[in-house]
């Protein structure tokens, strides 16, 4: 049957079940949402006003418009549509982590750097540090079975993450920092992989997504490495192989203190355990360092210079950091106190390295600098304290609510992101907090779609409705970004991912 | 216009009148519409009942009056109002129990374990969707132990899945059935000896506990004749002391020390239950070399011995047979790829420890629980090895027989618990599957397809 | 212990003095045999009645109706079910020392050079109905290397059906190593693009380059449900079909072989395996995909398997595609279909009979048959009425005297 890999044959399958998958989706092909008020994105909002969409592509949009006999309708009298929402800089909760259905603790984060016991080989591992075989002391994990070994447990704790006691919640909040991350740690330097090969694109975290009325994402990559993988934009819903739009998006790069506090590195509890793979920056400075050095390398690279000095990128590293340095593939740098949101302009310009700024947390302080280079800025999640995932950030974080507002009254059109948080500090939720804090409606929305698209380079797909653009839609049951407000129909590329009208 | 035509057609008054009948009837019988389905007798109809010896009954009817087996048997009168269940073809058993199992309690962090801690303490009778996996698999009572540390843990109860609306709950049947010890050191071997060690001082230190306890109660004794006397002897004295001079410096006034009573130790006297053989005792262990610890143990202290899990019973079945103690087998096999303590487990030490003379049973409870759910899988392969076995047998009067419930649940005699299943098939077939459980009367479980059949067949109980 | 082979009463006097008979000559095995068993486990999986297997010369040489043998000389019958022999999947029985660490992509090195025929888990393999086994390197390698097949009894040092079979991938944390590198997913997929775009190009590995060629098959493990989408997108690329290994999430597995039906072995499945897991298998045999089953290791695999294959059934999977399973589609997925796993003209004669339905766990073994050879088992048996104690012939062919 399928044992001499015959290519046509498998085709002809393919072909089968793509017909097979072409006939399902056109049996929803024309949808139309008609609400109160649309929000178009691109003028004043339209009353009573409807969108078609066909084959996942909008086709016709405004007041009174026929509406095919064939199209599945969904109606809100006092509903508004507005185009789907995008997180640029979305922090997958499953990216990291596998747990069964029945295990995994509703919307608890602090799971994110967990990986459950049944991949360990022997059956058992350390629940917290996922040990298994990424723990150089591994051998050590066939001594702590939960359940038989407590008393070693708790005299020695695990030599991994060092924590007495297998109980994520206590381990985060003592401040214990996770050692796991699914960013390739072999290199500071690792802008030739790609977060799609480590991400889960069937984790529920991408249903909670798009029920909340997000429908595409940027997947960021954990922030260990200093020049980290290469992003991906999906969307939230549908088949596998639709939902990438972009596998190869930004490179994400980190100057500040979280390359060497999150990660499994010298971080303290691991201090004991160096190997020839281990030397890293332990300091801003060092951190600094590797950036330069990795472009530096590269225009000797370039050059067809020998490359010196210890701590090189890898090889396959060149091409990739060649081409930022050309412009052909887009540079995030996330840094978010002020000395690193300077440092970062300042190096970016040694090198005259584009970029987009994301998390500028201290932005409110840093004015002069930012004016000067007007970068593209991905700001959020707002908060008045560190929340999710920053927590473990070294980072001062010493935010402020009014910062979103004051970029947007200097002229700046940041995007907005929730990156890890979700439910009410989702991405709706972040605007809600945009507006409290000052910004308008309609910047608002623009933060959370307009920005975004523009940022992600999808301007032309997606941001607004208009005829051409993504069938990416979201009916809300009221004035969108208001607390009693949720999503009523979201449609993401035509297909309906969730609909709660009684229809 | 309508509404005379229909009335000329109907009698209102006498509609009125008999409804009115029906439902004082209804309240009378306990049948308004608030009072829960179990008060209603229960009939089966027309079941397929394995017998003893191995034979199958046809078109047999179990009734169930409140809770408990009324009369079983072909073609038996059924009561007015009762509910009735066609099962025809289908097959019904007692409910399954498991031997061991910490299903419903939770989990997780140190037991610290004691004599009087008891499992029923944790248990947590509203874990439901546990409790319903197990129900979904036929399983209607478990015995529960108390945790898994090593040593004395407590006390094991019986609890039975019982609950109504359709969902499963459990209700206490026995709450001390047993007090289990956890000789197992498959670990460390080192702790064989601190744990048995430690175990057996628990039990002299009870029987030295016991002698302080009758030490005291004879010093009191005497120390309350004492004082009678000595009381008796002042008043004797206060007569004559008027008139004398007590000038008797050799006289010394004893001083009458009232003894100090021993503290109450619970542990203790759960320990001496156990040695007066008012509780029976379970001990868990798998090597050989516990095994027969354990047996030195119940030979010195007098204890009504069962072997839990006994991974290498088999071994030693001849020194198990004559110390008199029974085993309960932990699971024959966990069908995959485990190792450790498991890998050594075989069905063979089923059939070995039968032919040897030992009282044996099965349960399939594992570490959290879900073993529950595959309480007759495990008695099949004891099947397998032994064609003499009854695997439903072993599964239901065979334990509790051995638990000592046997006279209220696991079989299908009147008197006892209405805890029932009824399968698709033979349980014996590998497509066969649970399609209701009751437990008490109540229906705890459907299977969601057999409902849907029913209802698209038409065919329900009325 | 000594090896004492009794024959069940059920086999009838026949079978008894058949045996007794080629007892007498010196290693001697009676060349034809007509087992007419009270049912057969067919290529689909299904149980038949009335039919006689013919097996000479260590092959099977026609299946055929009962009745048309019933007259035969050699015929026995046989008061059971005749199955092909158990084919154990990502076994290691026999191996030893097959974790390289030394690099992380290996695709020169073979299993079976690891292969140590004591191994005294191929006799208690044998005794619980597995005849054969794919043997594979272990999976802490992005490329471990190939695998193999054998068969578990083997007196003339025959051990390989497939010395140098699939090649095996690894997409699992397993192959994250600090050490060794890569530590993610991520850098693992690099290090594989790298091997193979190099093979491709004619100067990497010329092994790699027969799986992108199809040549040689490819076995990838996966563990996670993103392992398999991983694994799928970087063979895609190369228009090479892997199969897939120990997948983990096997409710998910469904979905994602929806478009991409392939081979799949599963399990093993337990009594602590989940029944959402569980019921995986019978969701994956309905996208297409050919479910093979995994039983694992241990002192009983034939039992394992059989437990497995016996819940799946529980959970969705159809008895036929059950028996298969462990049969047939095992056999298939280790590329071996045409020498092994069904009862068919041509295959090897390896065969065994069970006390009922292979898939009822109250059935045990009652023979096993390797090769046209019968082999009995070693363990303790149930009690019986005849016993004959054939030790001295065993030792002669298999040079193992005292078993345990």
């Amino acid at each position: 049957m399928f044992r001499n890999a015959n290519w046509s044959g498998r085709l002809a399958s393919a072909a089968i079940g793509a017909g097979l998958l072409a006939a399902s989706t056109l049996s929803a092909d024309v949808v139309a949402l008609k609400a109160g008020t649309l929000h178009t994105g691109t003028g004043e909002p339209i009353e009573n006003g409807i969108v078609i969409i066909e084959d996942g592509t909008i086709v016709a949009v405004g007041p009174g418009i026929p509406i095919p006999g064939d199209a599945t309708v969904y109606e809100l009298e006092e509903g508004h549509i507005t185009a789907g929402l995008i997180d640029a800089n979305a922090r997958l909760e499953r990216q990291d982590i596998f747990l069964p259905e029945e295990a995994r603790p509703a919307g608890d984060l602090s799971t994110f750097f967990v990986r459950q016991l049944s991949f360990h080989n022997d059956g058992a591992a350390c629940v917290t540090c996922s040990g298994f075989a990424m723990c150089p002391l591994s051998s050590l994990h066939g001594e702590f079975k939960s359940g038989t070994d407590q008393d070693l447990e708790e005299e020695l704790g695990c030599p991994c993450c060092g924590w007495p006691s297998h109980n994520i919640a206590s381990m985060l909040t003592a401040g214990v920092q996770p050692a796991i991350t699914s960013t390739e740690s072999s290199s500071e330097v690792v802008p030739h992989t790609s977060v799609l090969d480590v991400a889960n694109l069937r984790s529920s975290d991408y249903s909670w997504l798009a029920n909340s009325g997000v429908t595409t994402v940027f997947v960021a990559p954990d922030t260990s490495a200093v020049i980290g993988p290469q992003g991906a934009i999906v969307t939230t819903y549908g088949r596998i192989r639709d939902r990438i739009l972009n596998d190869s998006g930004d490179v994400q790069a980190v100057i500040g203190t979280d390359p060497y506090a999150v990660g499994l590195r010298n971080s303290r509890p691991f201090g004991q355990f160096v190997s020839s793979r281990t030397r890293r920056p332990t300091t801003r400075m060092g951190v600094a360092w590797v950036f330069r050095k990795a472009f530096a390398d590269t225009q000797d690279w370039i050059a067809g210079q020998e490359v010196t000095g210890s701590d090189q990128p890898p090889a396959e590293a060149f091409p990739v950091l060649q081409k930022i340095m050309e412009g052909d593939v887009p540079l995030r740098i996330l840094a978010r106190d002020r000395n690193d949101i300077e440092g970062a302009v300042r190096m970016a310009g040694e090198f005259d390295l584009k970029f987009t700024l994301v998390e500028p947390v201290a932005a409110y302080d840093c004015w002069e600098v930012l004016e000067q280079t007007r970068p593209e800025i991905v700001f959020g999640p707002i908060s008045d304290s560190s929340v999710g995932l920053r927590r473990f950030s070294g980072d001062d974080n010493r935010t402020r609510l009014g910062t979103i507002r004051e970029l947007f009254e200097r002229g700046f059109e940041p995007a907005l992101s929730a990156q890890d948080m979700r439910d009410e500090e989702g991405l709706a939720g972040q605007a809600m907090l945009a507006i409290k804090a000052g910004v308008s409606f309609d910047q608002a929305l623009r933060a959370v779609t307009v920005n975004p698209a523009r940022v992600l380079g999808l301007s032309d797909q997606m941001g607004t409705v208009e005829v051409g653009k993504r069938g990416d839609i979201v009916l809300w049951t009221g004035k969108p970004f208001e607390a009693t407000t949720k999503p009523a129909v979201v449609v993401v590329g035509g297909r309906v991912a969730m609909n709660e009208t009684d229809d | 216009m309508q509404r005379s035509s229909v009335s000329s057609v109907v009698n209102w008054r006498g509609v009125i009148s008999l409804v009115a009948t029906l439902v004082a009837v209804a309240c009378v019988l306990g049948l308004s519409p608030t009072a829960a389905a179990q008060s209603r007798p229960v009939a089966l109809t027309g079941a397929n009942v394995r017998t003893t010896d191995g034979g199958v009954l046809e078109n047999v009817t179990i009734l169930i009056v409140e809770g408990k087996i009324a009369r079983i048997g072909p073609g038996i009168e059924v009561p007015r109002f009762s509910q009735e269940i066609d099962v025809a073809g289908k097959f019904v058993t007692p409910g399954l129990i498991d031997g061991a199992s910490l299903l419903g309690m939770n989990p997780g962090g140190g037991w610290s374990a004691s004599a009087t801690r008891r499992a029923v303490d944790a248990f947590d009778p509203f874990a439901t969707s546990e409790l319903r996996e197990a129900a979904r698999n036929g399983v209607t009572a478990v015995r529960l132990i108390p945790g898994q540390s090593a040593g004395i843990r407590g006390m094991s109860a019986l609890v039975r899945l019982e609950g109504g609306d359709g969902g499963a709950r459990g209700s206490v049947l026995v709450d001390e059935l047993d007090l289990s010890i956890n000789l197992n050191s498959d670990s460390r071997a080192t702790q064989r000896l601190d744990v048995f060690d430690g175990v057996c001082r628990a039990f002299r230190d009870a029987l030295a506990y016991r002698e302080s306890q009758e030490a005291y109660e004879v010093q009191l004794e005497e120390y309350l004749e004492k004082v009678a006397e000595r009381k008796k002897k002042a008043e004797a004295d206060g007569e004559k002391k008027d008139g004398e001079d007590e000038s008797n410096g050799d006289k010394k006034k004893e001083e009458i020390n009232k003894p100090r009573e021993p503290g109450t130790n619970r542990d203790f006297e759960v320990l001496l239950r156990a040695i007066d053989k008012e509780l029976p005792v379970r001990i868990e262990a798998h090597r050989s070399a516990d095994i027969l610890n354990a047996l030195e143990l119940a030979d010195e202290f007098g204890l009504d011995l069962t072997i839990e899990g006994g991974a290498e019973a088999h071994l030693v079945a001849d020194q198990i047979a004559s110390a008199n103690a029974a085993v309960i087998l932990a699971p024959l096999t966990s069908g995959g790829g485990e190792t450790g303590a498991r890998a050594r487990y075989g069905p063979e030490a089923f059939r070995i420890l039968q032919d040897a003379g030992v009282s044996v049973a099965l349960s399939a409870g594992l570490d959290d629980g879900s073993g529950s759910r595959f309480v007759l899988d495990n008695a099949r392969i004891a099947q397998s090895v032994d064609p003499t076995a009854d695997a439903v047998r072993l599964a239901t009067a065979g334990i509790a027989e051995l638990l000592g419930v046997y006279d209220d649940v696991g079989s299908l005699r009147s008197g006892r618990y209405g805890d029932v299943v009824v399968w698709s098939a033979d349980p014996m077939e590998p497509n066969a599957t649970v399609e209701r459980v009751y437990v008490g009367g109540s229906l705890i479980f459907m299977d969601p397809s057999a409902r849907q059949r029913e209802a698209r067949s038409g065919r329900r109980g009325r | 212990m000594r090896v004492s082979n009794r024959i069940q009463s059920s086999l009838g006097t026949g079978l008894a003095a058949a045996l007794l008979a080629l007892c007498g000559s010196s290693a001697a095995l009676a060349e034809r045999y007509v087992l007419i068993p009270t049912q057969l486990v067919a290529p689909d999986g299904s149980l038949v009645p009335d039919r006689a297997v013919v097996v000479e010369d260590g092959k099977i040489v026609r299946v055929g109706e009962a009745s048309a043998f019933e007259r035969d000389g050699d015929a026995i019958r046989i008061d059971g079910v005749l199955s092909p022999g158990l084919i154990s999947l990502a076994s290691s029985l026999g191996v030893a020392g097959a974790n390289a660490t030394s690099e992380t992509v290996l695709p020169d090195l073979m299993v079976s050079d690891s292969f140590d025929p004591t191994d005294p888990n191929l006799a208690l393999a044998v005794a619980s109905g597995v005849t054969g086994a794919m043997i594979i390197p272990s999976p802490t390698n992005v490329v471990s290397g190939s695998s193999a097949f054998i068969t578990t009894h083997a007196p003339d040092g025959e051990w390989f059906i497939d010395r140098d079979g699939a090649m095996v991938f690894s997409f699992g944390p397993p192959v994250y190593d600090l050490n060794l590198g890569p530590t993610s997913r991520s850098g693992a997929l690099v290090v594989l693009r790298n091997a193979l775009e190099a093979a491709k190009n004619g100067d990497g590995d010329s092994r790699l380059k027969e799986v992108l060629d199809g040549e040689r098959r490819a076995v990838s493990y996966c563990p996670a449900i993103d392992d398999v989408d991983a694994a799928f997108r970087v063979f895609d690329r190369y228009r090479v079909e892997t199969q897939i290994i120990h997948n983990e999430e096997a409710r998910l597995l469904a979905e994602a072989l929806e478009s991409t039906p392939t081979l799949v072995a599963m399990g093993p499945f337990g009594f602590s395996t989940p029944s959402w897991q569980i019921a995986g298998a019978g969701q994956v045999a309905e996208t297409g995909s050919s479910v093979a089953l995994i039983g694992g290791d241990g002192t009983d695999p034939g039992r394992a398997l059989r437990t497995t294959a016996s819940l799946a059934v529980r959970y969705g999977l159809s008895a036929d595609a059950a028996r298969r399973a462990m049969t047939g589609a095992a056999a298939e997925y280790a590329g071996v279909d045409d020498t092994v796993g069904s009862i068919e003209r041509g295959q090897r004669a390896d065969l065994v009979v069970f006390s009922g339905d292979p898939l009822r766990l109250d059935s045990s073994v009652l023979w096993v048959m390797v090769g046209g050879e019968w082999v009995a088992r070693p363990s303790s048996p149930a009690p019986a009425d005849e016993e004959f104690d054939f030790s001295d012939t065993m030792s002669e062919s298999t040079g193992e005297s005292e078993a345990r």
